[in-house]
């Protein structure tokens, strides 16, 4: 390169259309007149084409990751966020579907299970069980070949028990 | 009756039909006769007159004051449960039964000199008094009772085996309709049963008990201490069953009760009694197949009583009639709890979960599973 020759950083810049309008004025001065800046600055230009074309575009993020990547996600995050973020995938209208399963399932399972459920708006009392358990041994203990330990030692302890409640 | 059925001589009964014959034939035909009275079927038959010897020995009552140590296991939520128990027995009434904890000190002690029983918690330091225990809290009379558990079960004599160093008869009885077994009992020279094993319907071993020591009561124990130990606060309570029959029953509570119209084979309705409990009153139907008790209770939703199940281990959820019950099982058998015409109904007894079932949906307003007449059914009433 002959003193007065551009730089290459420079012709590179000129190459990218990246110089300024006076560094631009000047680069085309000298072009005009060095013919070994001009093979300079062709060489760039064709190197940054061939470059250009090796490169590869970056491929997409395979499906199973993303899912993996959402549940690890997921889990971090507490019941209520994760629920939410469930819902989020659906639609819409399959959302609206969704809860309202949730809801008919949640009122069928309380009227399943509404004896086992401690009074729900009955104001109920419970009536404990030994109490029925301690009449049942008592009668059994009547019949033949009952034992001599008496009433079932259980029994006994349960007839105490459900005294408490009389 | 059954007692003079069981005091008949303990003949084989083919020994007895073949002795009616035997006059005047050839001494060559009579050895003959003889032999085959002898054959095969009478062991059974004497196994069985044994059986019935040894079964009436155990309704005799107490003659000699004892103490035994016995050890009682119960089947709970698949494993067993173990509990001793220390009896006393001063007849002609008099017993104590006293609950020992693991470390062997009482937790529970009911006393009785037949007049009064005593029941002391010591762990919730509470003395209930009452009425004692009264064999005759019932309708049937105890030959119509061992007429049931003649009818619906067959006893065997098996073998003589020793039990807290006496010597036992092996009786067990199996139930006529399929031969299952249902309970082991070992019974000594005095009527006591020394050991009892009761079978489930899967062949195993519900629950037992065994007497680990009996020895004849200290004079010094022959008098039996009522008072209540310091510190137990005490509440009366009448122990007594009632044992009326359904008339009477419905004039006592103001309902009529409901019969199941279905019932395992050989149960029959024996008598009703009532529960109170708070401001209601539960009505005790009791069932027997001379053997084991059948409990229904009823009382109507009015009441406001829902029965808790918490601590009875899994309970599930079956179709009963038009609705649905739940079923536990406990030592005593299965509890079925269900609803049905403005009443609820509770289920006690040891009978399979398919019985269970029939039975509760036999009852009248909860009959869509009602059995057919041909599949079996009779009256539960007698």
């Amino acid at each position: 390169m002959n003193a007065g020759c551009i730089e290459r950083e420079a012709l590179s810049a000129y190459a990218d259309a990246e110089s300024g309008p006076e560094e631009r004025a000047g680069i085309e001065s000298h072009l005009a007149a060095c013919a070994r800046c001009r093979a300079r600055l062709e060489m760039i230009t064709a190197l940054k084409k061939a470059v250009a074309a090796a490169v590869v575009p970056a491929p997409a993020m395979p499906a199973d990751l993303r899912e993996k990547l959402l549940r690890m996600r997921m889990r971090s995050m507490g019941l209520w966020p994760r629920l939410l973020g469930f819902l989020r995938e659906f639609s819409p209208r399959r959302r609206v579907m969704a809860l309202s399963f949730s809801a008919a399932g949640l009122v069928l399972a309380l009227w399943i299970f509404r004896e086992d459920l401690p009074g729900i708006g009955s104001g109920e009392e419970e009536l404990p069980v030994s109490v029925l358990l301690a009449a049942h041994g008592r009668y059994a203990s009547t019949l033949p070949l009952s034992g001599a330990e008496g009433p079932a030692s259980r029994v006994q302890d349960l007839l105490a028990e459900a005294s408490d409640d009389l | 009756m059954i007692f003079e059925r069981m005091q008949q001589p303990a003949l084989p009964g083919r020994a007895r039909s073949s002795a009616v014959c035997c006059r005047g034939l050839p001494a060559a035909v009579l050895v003959l006769f003889a032999g085959a009275a002898f054959c095969a079927p009478a062991p059974v038959q004497d196994a069985q007159e044994r059986a019935a010897a040894v079964l009436r020995r155990t309704f005799s009552p107490a003659r000699e004051a004892y103490r035994a140590d016995i050890l009682v296991l119960v089947r709970r939520n698949g494993r067993d449960q173990e509990d001793r128990v220390r009896v006393r027995v001063l007849p002609p009434e008099g017993f104590s039964r006293e609950v020992l904890d693991a470390q062997g000190r009482v937790r529970l002690r009911a006393v009785s000199d037949g007049k009064v029983e005593w029941v002391h918690d010591l762990s919730r330091k509470t003395a209930y008094q009452g009425a004692p225990e009264d064999a005759d809290c019932k309708l049937l009379d105890p030959d119509e009772e061992l007429g049931l558990l003649e009818r619906n079960h067959a006893l065997n004599w098996t073998a003589s085996e020793s039990v807290a160093g006496r010597r036992t008869d092996v009786l067990e009885l199996r139930a006529r309709e399929d031969s299952r077994l249902i309970r082991k009992l070992w019974v000594d020279e005095a009527g006591r049963v020394l050991r009892r094993e009761s079978y489930g319907e899967d062949g195993s071993i519900s629950s037992s008990m065994r007497v680990e020591s009996l020895v004849s009561l200290p004079v010094g124990e022959r008098k039996f201490d009522l008072s209540v130990p310091a510190g137990l606060r005490v509440r009366a309570r009448d122990w007594r069953p009632d044992f009326m029959d359904l008339e009477e029953a419905a004039a006592a509570s103001g309902r009529k009760p409901v019969l199941p119209v279905w019932l395992p084979s050989g149960f029959v309705f024996e008598s009703v009694d009532l529960v109170p409990y708070k401001k209601a009153s539960i009505l005790h139907l009791r069932f027997t197949d001379g053997l084991d008790a059948l409990s229904l209770f009823e009382y109507p939703r009015g009441a406001r009583l829902r029965l808790g199940l918490s601590g009875q281990g899994r309970v599930r959820s079956l179709r009963v009639g038009r609705g649905r019950g739940r079923l536990a099982v406990v030592p005593e058998g299965k509890i079925l709890v269900w609803s049905a015409g403005g009443n609820r109904y509770v289920l006690i007894g040891p009978c399979s979960v398919e019985a269970m079932r029939r039975i509760a949906s036999s009852l009248q307003g909860n009959d869509r599973d009602a059995i057919k007449p041909q599949d079996g059914v009779r009256e539960a009433a007698r």
